[in-house]
């Protein structure tokens, strides 16, 4: 149970991102998981290159990560942005375009860092909580990501640019009414993303072993996370991603660890079969 | 004072705006009135930014022009729009509603201020600060929207359909609150289905029909005028 | 013969189809003796173009017409492989080609009832990691039924025999094609990817259509892959369901142009060199250059290769020998339920009791009672937000009522689709008009003809397509793209495919809107003939001269409720009435 919750609690802060990418900028990113395992490798290659503590690495990677983003958002995406014609149009391309980009990235950590699995220890000093074994690195990860989920939280409930950003998510027409430059906007929530993503990778890198495509896999569960939460909604983002996490674990447990995707799928159709706009999505969107 | 000349608009393939001109200056009521289809809806937005003018509209707010601006920018300006379906933020709450509204620029040095001028205008809004927006009722969205759009500190200020939906008590408040706004110095551009109340507190008004405007005249001459009842409801 | 100006393919034996055929002959010996001459590295490039000839033509089959883009293909490709990989020594080749067909084909059909419903863009994600979820499920049925993940493909088959049945298959790809393309199913996917909701009110099940053609162009896939494991004489779940193989179909796919049966093949060719050079010269940063490439195919090619050469539109043949055959071998549409004989004088048509319908706090529809006879003119008139327009979307079947029924002929009709809706005898126009942009009017027209009941095809529905055209005044423009049209044009090109449904009641949503008085005039005295030939008109309208001039009767409505019923010049002189739309005079 604990197990889960922890599970669910580090697919909530993964998902984080892709929700301000998807539900502010409207960018399907199926890429999204491709910079999570590249900020992972780059983690892996400070401590073990430099013995730079990951945590240290955070400040190197998100940063890095926002502008590499805004980048990408301002280079790639505006062209699609301009094209579209309304929000569907602008989905369907981002999706192809991000698809492109998956490989590319893929492609270049391949590169680099090569195709063979990578990990590396870190504080893994098992502790006993609630009964429960629970390694101290996995927990210092959580730690952190509750962290940025609450300066994420507190970031958009209480400043005004955050609340403009989720009145982008909600309605961009209406934004455009109060002067919010939307693109803008939307480029900020891109690149912001792209940090967190960035920063989630480098917190997992502590306790994960992974190798370059793994990518896939992540987008999948942050995808899935976005939508049943419904989009935009950063609580329901939670919700849906501890629902998640304990169903993989409750599966992977009862059943077979080697079906959680499927449970996963399984989950996601379920949900979007029963409501198609997810769990706390708003009919009007 | 807004200005408008040669405003022609397209919506889709469809000629909606035939080269409208009017003027609003500040403290007065201009209403817009005409049936469905008529175009009304299509001069707001094109005004706005919503709706791309035809090349050579001239749309000037105190001389600047603000044709072909983006919707952001126009609201810096000084010309704010209560949208039809009122264009709130519905899963946020009244005050976040309210604060966005002082997001432009210019807005944001008086933002306390005007606050506390929607607070007066709309004591129930001070209430239920903390309340999510779409769970209130319609007419206290509409009183959200309209003070959101004063909160941008506007010149001049457009509504869409304010009245739709709106019990005919509510109706009645609205029209105040209008007036009140008038008071306060602010222009007023309304679009109405809702003509006799709001002839009844408008300066002036002007009948638009098939995105040309055929009538124009003070409000207390197109009270009695059959013209007004014809373009709603035929020759009868 | 040639009055119908449609399309006839000739068979005359006249110079230029002699060439053609000549020509076709000579590549086709030249495809199949290929092998015979080339051998190791030209044979398996050779193989290389086929397979991808086939998985592209194949996803452009479901994914071009109806723009729903699929990226399983990795996914259909491994169940074909993975097949070969388990059964290949066990049943002979035919057989286990067939179970691949088959196996594929079920979890097509599985994928697509489930996905299918939810909003494009859900499929689009769910397909993505469907390779990935195969995979798995795969993985640990390896590891724990079969005890090792892996296996050894023994299966003997020469390159040459790999070859040859590649060809096949690609023959018969094409030929699939070929045939939907002029058959129904393949209209009803062109029309599901303009305007899905258009498509509905066609009378198309647009499930059935898309799943249809899904699952055929799974079984391709399954196919492609069975044929082409014995190459492999080791696979394993990272194998057979690898990523790449979606992500090079698609972008073959599109930079040939998925628009036309050929256009993959454009594309096919030319990448499959591509990737050859760049695999062979940069083996580790490959996947970067597919990415690039990629990018610039979304971002310079949109429509792809074929989008530049071609100009105008393809044209749908719905006449001649391969329509024909397309349509005796197709019955994947079924025929729709057998329609009624046309109701006498005065009957009532169409009955609504309390009909009510909220979208969450708002009630739209609150407690209508409707009744519509054979042969009356019914306007529906109210101010904003009255209801009107969700009052026809539920007659119509585009929503759900929430309470009370609606009757056609006695039969209930609320909550059922909009395409049986469509066929039982109720057809509509929409507020912002639906014309299927990309097709030319007369295609339009067809889409409202192919799908009715009883449906009308072939050379018939070219020749009725014209007629009906002409009655909406639009004749000379049959053949021209309905985007060029004006909006007037436009609204009247969708009223004749309306008409094309042979209903008996018409529901009309604004359709005099914005009209000038000439054409307005035009508008309604093509309306009263309709109503004189005997349909049933319901008119939602703010035009209320028309509504004077044309409407025997008149709803009035005001906040989801009905206020006035009763001849026009009554119901407008109604207090109440007058009250809702001019508002109080009284504070």
């Amino acid at each position: 149970m604990l197990a889960g919750l922890i599970l669910g609690g580090m697919y909530a802060l993964i998902a984080m991102g892709l929700t301000l990418q998807y539900g502010v900028a409207r960018i399907m990113n199926l890429s999204y998981g491709e910079f999570l395992v590249a900020a992972a490798f780059v983690a892996h290659w400070l401590f073990t290159a430099f013995a730079v503590s990951p945590l240290l690495g955070l400040l190197v990677a998100a940063p890095a990560a926002f502008a590499l983003n805004w980048a990408i958002y301002q280079v790639l995406l505006m062209p699609l942005v301009r094209r579209a014609k309304n929000r569907d149009t602008l989905e369907v391309d981002s999706i192809l375009a991000t698809f492109g980009l998956l490989f590319v990235v893929q492609g270049v950590s391949l590169v680099i860092f090569g195709g063979q699995y990578h990990s590396y220890s870190y504080l893994s000093i098992p502790l006993d909580i609630l009964g429960s074994t629970v390694a101290l690195n996995r927990l210092i990860a959580l730690l952190f990501a509750a962290v940025f989920g609450l300066a994420l939280y507190l970031a958009l409930t209480r400043t005004r640019a955050g609340t403009a950003l989720r009145a982008v998510a909600v309605d961009p027409v209406a934004a455009g009414l109060v002067a919010i430059d939307v693109r803008r906007a939307s480029a900020f929530a891109f690149a912001l993303g792209g940090a967190l993503v960035a920063a989630g990778g480098v917190l997992i890198s502590v306790f994960l072993t992974f190798n370059a495509s793994m990518g896939v896999v992540f987008t999948m569960k942050a995808l899935i996370v976005v939508i049943l939460g419904g989009v935009g909604n950063m609580l329901g983002a939670l919700v849906a991603g501890l629902v998640l996490g304990l169903v993989e674990t409750t599966v992977a447990r009862m059943v077979d660890p080697g079906l959680t995707l499927a449970a996963n799928y399984a989950l996601f159709l379920i949900v979007l079969l029963w409501r198609p706009t997810g769990l706390f999505g708003s009919p009007s969107r | 004072m807004l200005e408008i000349a040669g405003l022609s608009a397209l919506y889709g393939r469809h000629l909606a705006l035939d080269g409208v001109e009017l003027a609003v200056s500040r403290g007065e009521i201009v209403v817009l009135l005409g049936a469905n289809g008529a175009g009304k809806t299509t001069l707001l937005k094109a005004i706005a930014g919503l709706v791309a003018p035809r090349t050579g509209a001239n749309v000037s707010l105190d001389g600047r022009s603000l044709a072909g601006l983006p919707p952001h920018a126009i609201v810096e300006a000084g010309v704010a729009l209560v949208p039809e379906g009122r264009g709130i933020f519905g899963e946020l709450t009244v005050r976040e509603n309210l604060l966005l509204g002082a997001h432009a620029r210019r807005a944001r040095p008086r933002a306390a201020e005007n606050l506390a001028l929607v607070h007066r205008l709309f004591p129930r809004l001070q209430e239920r600060s903390r309340q999510v927006v779409r769970t209130m009722s319609g007419g206290e969205q509409q009183m959200i929207a309209i003070g959101r759009a004063l909160m941008s500190a506007p010149i001049v200020l457009m509504l869409d359909e304010p009245s739709l939906g709106l019990s005919p008590l509510l109706c009645s408040e609205l029209f105040r609150t209008l007036a009140d706004i008038r008071g306060s110095g602010i222009g007023i551009l309304l679009v109405e289905q809702n003509a006799r109340q709001s002839l009844k507190v408008a300066d002036r008004g002007l009948l638009i029909e098939t995105g040309r405007i055929v009538g124009r005249g003070t409000a207390a001459a197109l009270e009695g005028d059959p013209a007004v009842q014809r373009a709603y409801l035929g020759a009868g | 013969m040639a009055s119908d100006g449609a399309v006839r393919e000739s068979v005359a034996l006249n110079p230029a189809s002699v060439a053609r055929g000549g020509f076709g002959l000579l590549l086709a010996a030249a495809l199949i003796a290929f092998p015979l001459a080339a051998s190791g590295y030209h044979l398996a490039l050779g193989i290389s173009v086929l397979s991808y000839a086939v998985l592209a033509t194949a996803w452009a089959l479901f994914s071009g017409p109806t723009r729903y883009i699929s990226l399983a293909t990795a996914a259909f490709f491994g169940i074909g492989a993975y097949t070969v990989a388990v059964l290949g020594e066990r049943l002979p080749w035919p057989a286990v080609l067939a179970v691949a067909a088959v196996i594929g084909f079920v979890v097509a059909l599985v994928v697509g009832l489930s996905t299918l419903r939810l909003a494009g863009i859900y499929f689009v994600i769910f397909s993505f990691g469907l390779a990935e979820l195969v995979r798995q499920v795969v993985t640990w049925y390896e590891a724990n039924v079969h005890h090792s993940v892996g296996r050894y493909v023994f299966v003997e088959v020469t390159q040459d025999m790999i070859y040859w049945q590649l060809l096949a298959l690609a023959a018969l790809v094409f030929l699939a094609g070929w045939l939907v393309a002029r058959s129904r199913l393949g209209l009803a996917l062109r029309v599901i990817g303009e305007d899905e909701s258009a498509a509905e009110h066609c009378g198309i099940d647009t499930t059935r259509a898309k799943l249809a053609v899904f699952a055929l162009s799974a079984v391709f896939m399954a196919l492609t892959g069975a044929i082409m494991a014995p190459r492999w004489t080791y696979i394993d779940p990272v194998i057979s369901f690898n990523a790449v193989t979606s992500f090079q179909t698609l972008i073959m796919a599109l930079f040939g142009g998925a628009g036309r049966l050929y256009g993959p093949l454009l594309g096919v060719v030319p990448l499959v060199f591509l990737f050859e050079v760049l695999g062979a010269n940069f083996p580790n940063t490959f996947s970067i250059f597919l990415g690039i490439v990629f990018m610039l195919i979304v971002y310079a090619l949109p429509q792809g290769v074929v989008g530049l050469a071609a100009r105008g539109l393809p044209r749908f043949r719905t006449t001649g020998a391969g329509a024909r055959l397309a349509e005796r071998l197709g019955g994947f549409i079924k025929e729709p339920a057998k329609r009624q004989a046309s109701a006498g004088t005065g009957a009532e048509l169409l009955a609504a009791r309390g009909l009510s319908k909220a979208f969450g706090g708002l009630v739209a529809v609150n407690a209508l009672d409707l009744s519509i006879r054979k042969g009356e003119i019914v306007g529906l008139i109210g101010p904003n937000g009255s209801g009107k327009t969700t009052a026809l979307n539920l007659i119509s079947g585009a929503l759900r009522p929430d309470a009370g029924e609606i009757r056609f002929r006695g039969q209930p009709i609320s909550g059922r689709k909009p395409h049986r809706i469509a066929q039982a005898g109720v057809a509509r126009t929409f507020q912002l008009v639906r014309v299927l942009g990309s097709m030319s009017c007369a295609e339009n027209v067809v889409a409202g003809l192919a799908f009715r009941s009883p449906r009308v095809w072939n050379g018939a529905a070219g020749r009725e397509a014209r007629s009906l055209l002409r009655r909406v005044g639009l004749e000379d423009k049959a053949d021209a793209p309905a985007a060029q049209l004006t909006y007037v044009e436009q609204k009247r090109l969708e009223l004749a495919r309306a008409l094309a449904l042979r209903p008996e009641v018409l529901l009309l949503d604004e359709w005099l809107a914005g009209l000038n008085p000439s054409e307005l005039n035009e508008g309604i005295a093509l309306v009263r003939s309709l109503r004189d030939e005997g349909l049933s008109i319901v008119l939602v309208e703010h035009v209320m001269d028309a509504i004077r001039s044309l409407c025997d009767r008149c709803i009035a409505m005001n906040a989801g409720r009905k206020i006035g019923d009763g001849p026009p010049a009554a119901v407008l002189a109604d207090r109440e009435v007058v009250r809702a739309y001019l508002g109080d005079a009284d504070a």
